[in-house]
């Protein structure tokens, strides 16, 4: 039975760890947008984690974070690797906060721009570190923000209509 | 289960375009920042901003070719020609300023303008 | 009471429910709207500056308009085209080697580069020489800033100068002959004419305007009034004085540019076409403002060459305005620039 439990559990990691992977490569392919830095994405993947956060267990969405990190290290660079994981993991902290949180009562569109914020402010704190240069926050600061709440839309949107058949799948495991 | 949209998600909405505004502001009256912008054959190779260098430092983009930057200045120090002519630039320290180093096709200059928009030289 | 007040929430919840997805939508669009039209205004709005090298020299844009990253890659395309095409003297296929390779034959070049030559052989007619564009042969032998840099013997500079006259280059709108032995040397025009070719380009691009230097020569486009620097000759990193002008070109001409020292001697690179020296001057720089790139190149070296009386006759000839720098630190500025120049460096003073 437990042995059931573990089987389980590493089924759901490939399968959302696959899903996590691959909108990232996919994000890769759009092209830098004008006015925001480079590497800003609309951040897809974030959908997975917060998924994770919500129905299953926190320690798992952070797994899952730390391998889209890994992942974005092995293809593009260590500085890929610091940006991602840097935002990845403030995003992930905050949503397993606020998804699993009772008292909190906005929606998910709301919960995915606050995502989306904290993901960029992740790697805005962690591109000032690499540059040396804190004049970045009011450079790219606003549009970044901006850019959070359609990301944040539109990965809120998305989690809510894809939530019922992922716990579906999960159910059924 | 939670909803997709709520009034408290109005109000964070509300409070990110704040945020962003208020970043707005001091992105519009700070521009006092010395930006130097180091290309090498017409590409951007290093972007530093000079007010923030503590400990001056030399790197070299191409072999031969050295380029010290300081708290709030920048300058070639080392060059493979034989005029030197980068060198002889000094240092730049001033909105609008440029160097260049012609036979390697390396150009610093520090964007921004003081009171003059370009220089004719 | 609570109950019915749940149900009540509960009640208007469900009410509202084709509201809140309308709302959503709206939101979501609005916010979509928002952005696109941010990232439009800021990009139109924007200035897109940028520094290169090109045509041997450094080149710096600033723009103002749209798709200031597509313009600038045309920009650059536009000088290499310059160079390699038209004027460069090393380049195998361009017009001035091909004109100096076949000296004494007519040889085809394109029509602009025929306008170049056709202005500054006007420019060396009206100042009597002392500018020539058949300089080509004097200035190899001085070679500033080359490899061979030196004081050519008085035997040598006499045998170039003999090459000299601009009167014996005959053009047509597609031909360019020269005399035997003749070499071109469009040096002086290069910047200006670079200049020229780029407002032509700048005018089919969603560019309102900007300001562009091509090695200190520079096009100011459009309707925006700019702050043009005049280097301080004696430190090429500051400035001495400042203009504001708009919709016109500005070249300048100085000693200090290019130049070596040879004994107690300073020798610059503004050569006398008539003597075959660096020109004599109390002079140490001229700043030429007119409408034509080309025109306001060749007349800076012409000024420079002639010094600040017969530069007046001639800068009248062609509607050009100037600033004389001198060597004992004074400036003049004719008429048509008093009002647009600043003295900015208090070591200079205006002459009376």
């Amino acid at each position: 039975m437990k042995n059931n439990k573990y089987t389980k559990r590493v089924a759901l990691l490939g399968i959302m760890g696959a899903l996590a992977l691959a909108l990232s490569f996919l994000e890769s392919l759009i092209p830098a947008l004008p006015g925001l830095p480079p590497g800003a994405k609309p951040g897809l993947s974030n959908i997975v984690t917060m998924f994770m956060a919500s129905s299953y267990s926190v320690a798992d969405a952070f797994f899952i974070t730390i391998l889209k990190a890994l992942f974005a290290g092995i293809t593009r660079g260590s500085t890929a690797m610091l940006m991602s994981a840097s935002g990845g993991l403030l995003s992930t902290a905050v949503a397993c906060i606020l998804l699993r949180s009772k008292k909190f009562n906005s929606g998910y569109i709301g919960i995915g721009i606050i995502c989306a914020v904290c993901h960029n402010i992740g790697q805005l704190v962690s591109a000032c570190l690499i540059s040396g240069t804190w004049s970045l926050v009011f450079g790219y600061g606003p549009l970044l923000l901006l850019f959070a709440i359609v990301t944040g839309c539109v990965t809120g949107t998305v989690l809510k209509l894809v939530l019922p058949a992922l716990n579906r799948i999960i159910n059924r495991l | 289960m939670k909803k997709l949209f709520g009034k408290a998600d109005i109000f964070i909405i509300i409070s990110v375009l704040v945020l962003s505004l208020l970043l707005f502001i001091p992105g519009i009256f700070n521009n006092n920042n010395l930006i130097a912008t180091v290309y090498s054959d017409g590409e951007i190779i290093e972007e530093i901003n000079l007010n923030e260098v503590e400990v001056p430092r030399t790197f070299s983009p191409k072999d031969g070719t050295e380029i010290t930057v300081e708290k709030d200045r920048i300058r070639f120090s080392a060059a493979c020609c034989k005029d030197e002519l980068c060198i002889g630039s000094g240092w730049l320290s001033k909105k609008g300023q440029t160097a260049a180093c012609l036979p390697e096709r390396i150009v610093i200059t520090i964007k921004g303008t003081d009171k003059t928009d370009m220089m004719t030289y | 009471m609570c109950r019915n007040r749940c149900s009540a929430l509960r009640n208007t919840n469900n009410g509202n429910k084709l509201n809140t997805k309308a709302l959503i939508a709206v939101t979501v669009c609005a916010v979509l709207l928002i952005c696109i039209v941010l990232t439009d205004l800021v990009q139109s709005r924007s200035e897109y500056s940028s520094t290169t090298i090109a045509m041997g020299t450094v080149v710096n844009f600033r723009l103002f308009g749209s798709d200031g990253e597509q313009t600038e890659l045309g920009l650059k395309e536009n000088l290499t085209e310059t160079e390699e095409a038209l004027l460069s003297h090393r380049k195998e296929n361009s017009d001035i080697y091909r004109v100096n390779a076949a000296s004494g034959s007519a040889v085809s070049v394109s029509k602009e580069t025929v306008d170049f030559i056709a202005t500054a052989l006007e420019v060396s007619k009206k100042c009597g020489g002392v500018f020539d564009i058949t300089v080509g042969n004097l200035t190899k032998l001085w070679d500033f800033g080359g490899d061979n840099q030196r004081i050519p013997d008085e035997e040598e500079i006499a045998k170039a100068i003999e090459t000299v006259s601009h009167s014996s280059v005959k053009i047509t709108d597609t031909t360019v002959i020269t005399a035997n032995g003749q070499s071109l040397d469009l040096g002086a025009v290069g910047k200006g004419a670079a200049c020229d070719r780029i407002r032509n380009y700048l005018s089919a691009t969603r560019t309102d305007s900007a300001v562009i230097s091509v090695g200190g020569s520079l096009l100011l486009y459009g309707n925006r009034s700019f702050n043009i620097g005049i280097v301080n000759p004696e430190n090429d990193t500051e400035s001495m004085g400042t203009l504001k002008l708009s919709d016109t070109c500005v070249s300048t001409s100085g000693d200090y540019e290019r130049f070596f020292v040879e004994g107690d001697k300073t020798y610059h690179h503004i050569l006398n076409a008539r003597t075959g020296y660096p020109a004599e001057s109390n002079l140490s720089s001229v700043t030429v403002v007119c409408g034509s790139g080309t025109l306001s190149d060749a007349l800076s070296t012409a000024c420079f060459i002639l010094g600040y009386n017969d530069s007046l006759v001639l800068l009248k000839e062609f509607d050009a305005e100037a600033v004389f720098v001198f060597k004992d630190k004074t400036v003049r500025v004719t008429d048509g620039l008093e009002k647009k120049f600043t003295l900015t460096d208090e070591s200079f003073v205006m002459a009376e």
